[in-house]
């Protein structure tokens, strides 16, 4: 088959599983208003109408970035060659991050062959904050000798307002005009009078291949409102850690055709690392936004407010480590859900007052990335159904199981098929995506937490992913996924002896012992996931 | 340059060459197949290895010669 074909065939895919889906959305929602009901159910029903609208919506914005990113004109060349080399800032921001994490890194930004690098550690470590603590003071200095071995200048600063505090001093700094309490140690070289042209920014666990730099300085060079190119995380660490792999494979699903298809029309986010931003750009809008625990999504909002555009460079040049447990995995995902949905108020803000200042396509992809986290309210709705209906017989869903079946079998296997055969496509297997959207479900319960404090203003202390450390949850902090695979299960055990005692009603009670099991194993992913070292196979 | 300066200059360039290409290396054996890297990019991958692999050796080499030049050189100040 022509590779032509091939591209033709895989935006036909997802255009057919976007009006199957809307096909069955539309069914779904007359066959709602059609039956008689008491309002508890109704009040169930509209819910679960809304976690399916939900699940919908976000789908058809996924297949539409396949859509796109399989037919851009003119796909970034990832092999373009620098016709110059401007300098450029190489900067890891670290909290307390340990020793070995970052003198692999350091020893990476060595590596780089950029030829014009400013190679620095920024140390957002609070020692100021804790005098007394010896080991914290050693801490200090041990930095400070690494620094010195591995030729690599040192930035500190008084600490405010985590990651975007640090870099906004060291763009402060370099561009002359440094804030109180700010300190460069010099151990690598100088930096150029009035600071370097861009910036590359890494957490501290992620190691930049030795050609990062130059396809990515040659775009920026190219276009001169470009603001920052974002390029992929990879984590390495799968073939070992069963959290690592499964939130490995998360990410890949976003930055794969997500990330392609808003890079495609200029709306592509910051990640926070493995970016590139043209400093001008930063100081144009005053720096990196302070007041949010994910700075790298308001900025990008604030960027392109301002008319400075973004792009995506789909090529993994860097490699990282994941979450290597439970507790680290969902720390992060509860800093990334409560980030996002501050961003979502401030998006929604934005677009109130300066709708006109963006495209249409760009607020969509704004509005859509600000609502993820929304997600864990669906997994939530969706699992509660069944239950309701099998213990306490509320009807969540008013239609035939044969219309159920007749809409929602080819909209359910069409959207699955696309989803897999598109990433089956960028050489993902099944059984890994699966894994990913599992966890991604069994983090339902950090998701809503997160979301409501975010809704709520509540601040909670910047908390960073614990790196180099795999412990178990203990048991009695996972009393509410037992809880729920309990009532899974009673659910499931009472569904059948229903079906039983009760032939007539058999077709819909199995429905939703199906829907039972189904969210009863998932649950129970969790314990697999408890245990996040694999054994390496030889 | 005081002559122990310069060499110990010398012998962190190494190391930090060497550290570098472990931290690679690792990474690219723990690839897992099937995840996300075409077969073009991970042979890619391990091309820009093997380079870096021979570079650090032949760097090695020429460093290694350096520094016995140096350590014969009776001056302290180089």
């Amino acid at each position: 088959m022509s590779m032509r074909r091939k591209i033709r065939w895989l935006q036909l895919l997802p255009l057919v599983a976007i009006n199957v889906a809307l096909i069955y959305f539309v069914s779904r929602t007359v066959l709602l208003f059609l039956q008689d009901y008491h309002w508890y159910e109704y009040v169930v029903a509209v819910l679960l109408l809304l976690a399916e609208s939900f699940l919908l919506l976000h789908g058809c914005g996924y297949m539409l970035s396949i859509i796109r990113a399989t037919g851009q004109a003119n796909p970034i060349d990832l092999d373009q060659k620098p016709k110059s080399f401007p300098p450029l800032a190489v900067v890891v921001a670290s909290y307390k991050e340990p020793l070995n994490v970052l003198e692999e890194t350091l020893a990476c930004f060595n590596a780089l062959s950029y030829p014009n690098k400013y190679l620095y550690l920024l140390d957002d470590t609070r020692y100021a904050d804790h005098p007394d603590d010896e080991a914290l003071q050693r801490y200090k200095k041990q930095v400070e000798e690494l620094c010195e071995c591995m030729e690599v200048n040192l930035f500190r600063h008084k600490w405010h307002d985590a990651k975007a505090g640090l870099i906004n001093d060291f763009l402060l700094h370099q561009a002359v005009n440094p804030r109180e309490g700010s300190v460069l140690k010099i151990f690598q070289r100088a930096p150029p009078l009035g600071g370097e042209k861009y910036i590359a920014i890494f957490d501290a666990d992620q190691n930049p291949m030795p050609g990062f730099a130059e396809p990515i300085i040659a775009h920026m060079e190219m276009e001169y409102r470009l603001a920052f190119i974002q390029t992929p995380q990879y984590y390495t660490n799968i073939s070992t850690n069963t959290v690592a792999h499964a939130a490995g494979l998360q990410q890949a699903i976003f930055y794969e055709f997500i990330c392609e298809g808003k890079g495609a029309h200029d709306a592509m986010m910051c990640c926070g690392t493995n970016v590139v931003f043209r400093n001008d750009a930063l100081l144009d809008i005053g720096g990196f936004e302070e007041h949010s625990v994910t700075e790298d999504f308001a900025t990008s909002l604030r960027l392109h407010l301002n008319e400075w555009s973004s792009r995506y460079f789909p090529r993994v040049c860097a490699f990282g480590l994941g979450p290597e447990d439970l507790s680290g995995y969902f720390k992060q995902q509860y800093r990334w859900a409560l980030g996002s949905v501050g961003v979502f108020k401030e998006i929604a803000h934005n677009f109130s007052e300066y709708a006109r200042y963006l495209p249409v396509t760009h607020w969509v992809e704004y509005f859509l990335a600000g609502t993820y986290y929304f997600i864990g309210f669906v997994y939530l709705i969706m699992g509660a159904c069944p239950i309701l209906y099998l213990l306490l017989g509320v009807p969540s869903y008013f239609a035939k199981p044969e219309i159920y079946f007749l809409t929602f079998i080819p909209y359910f296997f069409l959207t699955m098929i696309t989803f897999y055969v598109t990433l089956g496509r960028r050489n993902y297997r099944i059984r890994d995506i699966l894994l990913g959207q599992i966890l991604t479900v069994n983090s339902a319960p950090v998701y809503v937490r997160a979301v409501i404090d975010a809704l709520l203003n509540r601040k909670k202390p910047f908390e960073v992913t614990p790196k180099g450390q795999s412990n178990s949850i203990p048991l009695s902090r996972l009393k509410l996924y037992l809880f729920c695979g309990a009532l899974n299960l009673a659910a499931m055990i009472w569904g059948l002896l229903q079906m039983y005692f009760s032939p007539e009603r058999a077709q819909p009670i199995l429905v939703n012992v199906l829907w039972a099991t189904y969210h009863f194993v998932i649950i129970n992913f969790i314990f697999y996931f408890n245990n996040p070292i694999k054994v390496k196979k030889s | 340059m005081k002559k122990s300066k310069l060499l110990s200059a010398l012998k962190r360039a190494l190391i930090t060459e060497e550290s570098s290409i472990k931290v690679y290396s690792q990474h690219i054996t723990e690839i897992a197949p099937r995840s996300g890297l075409s077969d073009e990019q991970i042979s890619q991958l391990t091309r820009v290895m093997s380079d870096l692999r021979a570079e650090s050796v032949h760097h090695k080499e020429i460093v290694t010669a350096l520094i016995n030049k140096i350590k014969e050189d009776p001056r302290d100040d180089i």
